[in-house]
């Protein structure tokens, strides 16, 4: 991602105004001193100036540098992350952390099946051993 | 002070077999973890956590505090075999410890770190355990202003001294400070930001956001090096006898570096990495022989190595008298306070007089067996520094999940702490760092209520900040402190 600081600018500012203009629709609660609206809008306000100090950095003194991220092996990991998020929810634990470890191994870079199918197998059971049937985690 | 009868309960309750066994598995789990390569105290304790939510609390404490001691010293490990520091702390350990070791003097680099270590860990020990009783007592008095003064200390520290770029800093403070404002309004209970989901109304949970800020971003990062990995290969070692007379020699440096790394991390939102450099470059100011420094120095890692181990009882500090964390570990033990059912704060000593010689024995125990581990341990280090990440990723996510889930049996903290983790992984790489994070985030409730209490009192007016005499030495100190951290940063 070239041009960090720009992209970085600009989404701060985007946040910022989506926070402000989200407060702007709070109505004002009437036994309250000190208006609801006025803490969150200096944060708001805040982080707008800082993306807008950030930005101008970048633009004005040529303050630009290349931030790599490797969304090929990326996002796959979180996407395979995110989805065990939700499995252990609807699905519940064992299987979904015992499919979960053996993919993650796998994206990795675990190529030998042995080891895969082993630490999966015994890694879910040791889980759900000490958290699930010792720690009585309702999960 | 503290009580006779609060000092030998708190002796008596270190006794208990659980608590001296989990300090030795926390112990050795937080050397391992500093060890490996990409893992942290940090990510050990965010781990960790959801084990001991079913644990008595002294039992959790002890095994939390084990894992920080122990973690906070074997970053040093790294740094020394393959100049990588396990955690942004040990950074200044590589200038010196590295070049001993291409000059087959490893053994001897471990052995300075690991007695620097200790000898800072029981320094801080004994500071925490005598300073705690007199700054809570003190804090006692303190109202809505004074609290504020503090927290804003906490947060302008924070931004100036973490990372390279203040702006970034202060900036990731803000970010944490919004994520603290999820849910309810604390003074007036306005519901803010929840877009009618009802799991938001409580806000978003301090156990999904820091194990997520703290933890998952390791994982994500690791991506980066699938199919890059390197083959670590290091020298045998074999560590070497310490001598007094040699430790005693260098005292000065040890007493100073301690009472620097104590004294940093007492104050809110900085921590050992800051400690370890202001430390290393005070030490070097001072020594007879600066031009060794950055050769394979000795002092130089007494200097490291001591102040970086001393922040854990200076940490402690704020933590337990003021309910402020002073870096990104001690908002863990706050969260782990919290799930115990205790509210760090002023009354915290008060009401529970033996917690405080409760930790002292606790860091005492950390310390010294993390000396006898590190000296007599140290030639399996070369096996630890090679474990494949690819093994112990997937047990990182779901030990995450499992705690982000436990702290309040709830599926949404899971979702929140995935996200938080990629959210704290991309702000990571283009400079956010993940403690500015979550500093705001712990400091944001503390914050905002005790700002609008205050300007409630003034009816409105700034002045009450200025006019109370301790919240306005406060602020005076958070100005010049942030102006000679700023400074010292830059020039480190």
């Amino acid at each position: 991602m070239k041009k960090a600081d720009i992209i970085t600018g600009i989404v701060l500012i985007i946040f910022s105004i989506l926070g402000i203009m989200e407060i702007s629709t709070w109505k004002e609660l009437a036994n309250v001193s000190i208006s609801i609206k006025f803490y969150p809008s200096l944060i708001f306000g805040a982080i707008g100036l800082c993306g807008a100090i950030i930005l101008g950095r970048a633009l004005l003194k040529g303050n630009i540098y290349t931030v790599e991220f490797r969304w090929a092996t990326l996002i796959p990991v979180a996407v395979v992350i995110l989805l065990y998020g939700l499995a252990i929810e609807y699905i519940g634990f064992v299987i979904p952390t015992l499919l979960f470890l053996a993919m993650l191994m796998y994206l990795f870079g675990e190529r030998r099946w042995k080891y895969i199918v082993l630490i999966s197998v015994l890694g879910a059971a040791m889980l759900y051993i000490i958290f699930i049937k010792m720690l009585a985690i309702q999960i | 002070m503290i009580s006779m009868q609060g000092f030998l309960t708190g002796l008596l309750q270190v006794m208990d077999i659980w608590v001296i066994l989990f300090i030795i598995l926390g112990t050795t789990l937080g050397i391992l973890f500093g060890a490996a390569p990409g893992l942290t105290a940090s990510t050990a304790i965010a781990m960790f956590l959801p084990v001991t939510f079913g644990m008595q609390a002294n039992t959790a404490f002890a095994f939390l505090l084990a894992i920080y001691c122990g973690g906070l010293y074997a970053g040093s490990i790294p740094a020394i075999l393959i100049s990588t520091p396990g955690a942004p702390g040990n950074a200044a350990t590589v200038l010196d410890g590295y070049p001993m070791c291409q000059s087959g003097k490893a053994g001897k680099a471990l052995t300075l770190s690991v007695m620097a270590s200790c000898i800072g860990g029981l320094f801080s020990a004994l500071c925490l355990f005598f300073l705690s009783p007199v700054i809570s007592s003190f804090a006692l008095k303190f109202g809505p202003a004074e609290y504020f003064a503090i927290s804003l200390m906490g947060i302008t520290c924070v931004a100036s001294v973490t990372g390279k770029d203040t702006i970034k800093g202060l900036t990731g403070t803000l970010l944490g400070l919004t994520i603290a404002m999820i849910g309810m309004d604390p003074v007036s209970g306005n519901l803010r930001f929840t877009f009618g989901q009802p799991s938001m109304i409580t806000g978003i949970g301090i156990i999904p956001v820091l194990v997520g800020l703290f933890a998952m971003p390791e994982v994500f990062a690791q991506t980066e090096k699938i199919g890059r990995e390197t083959i670590v290969k290091i020298q045998e070692i074999k560590t070497d006898r310490p001598r007094f007379a040699e430790y005693w020699s260098k005292k000065t440096v040890l007493l100073k570096s301690s009472i620097i790394g104590t004294i940093v991390g007492a104050i809110p939102g900085t921590g050992s990495t800051i400690a370890s450099w202001f430390a290393y470059n005070e030490a070097k100011r001072t020594s007879k022989t600066p031009e060794e420094f950055g050769k394979g120095s000795e002092e130089g890692i007494l200097a490291c190595e001591s102040s970086n181990n001393a922040v854990t009882g200076g940490a402690l500090i704020p933590l337990l008298t003021l309910g402020i964390p002073g870096d990104g570990v001690a908002a863990m033990l706050l969260g782990a306070l919290t799930v115990q059912g205790l509210a760090p704060g002023p009354l915290l000593l008060v009401e529970h007089s033996e917690i405080l010689s409760f930790f002292l024995w606790v860091l005492i125990l950390s310390n010294i067996l993390m000396t006898f581990m590190g000296l007599f341990g140290s030639r399996y280090a070369p096996k630890i520094l090679s474990i494949p990440f690819r093994y112990l990723s997937p047990f990182i996510v779901v030990f995450c999940a499992i705690g982000a889930f436990a702290s309040a049996n709830s599926f949404f903290d899971v979702k929140a702490m995935i996200v938080l983790g990629f959210l704290g992984y991309v702000l990571k790489k283009v400079g956010f760092p993940a403690p500015t994070i979550a500093l705001g985030f712990v400091l944001g409730s503390i914050v905002e209520f005790n700002l609008v209490r205050s300007l409630i009192v003034s009816q409105g007016s700034f002045l009450i900040f200025f006019q109370k005499p301790v919240s306005l030495t406060i602020i005076i100190l958070t100005v010049l402190l942030t102006f000679l951290m700023f400074k010292r940063t830059k020039t480190s």
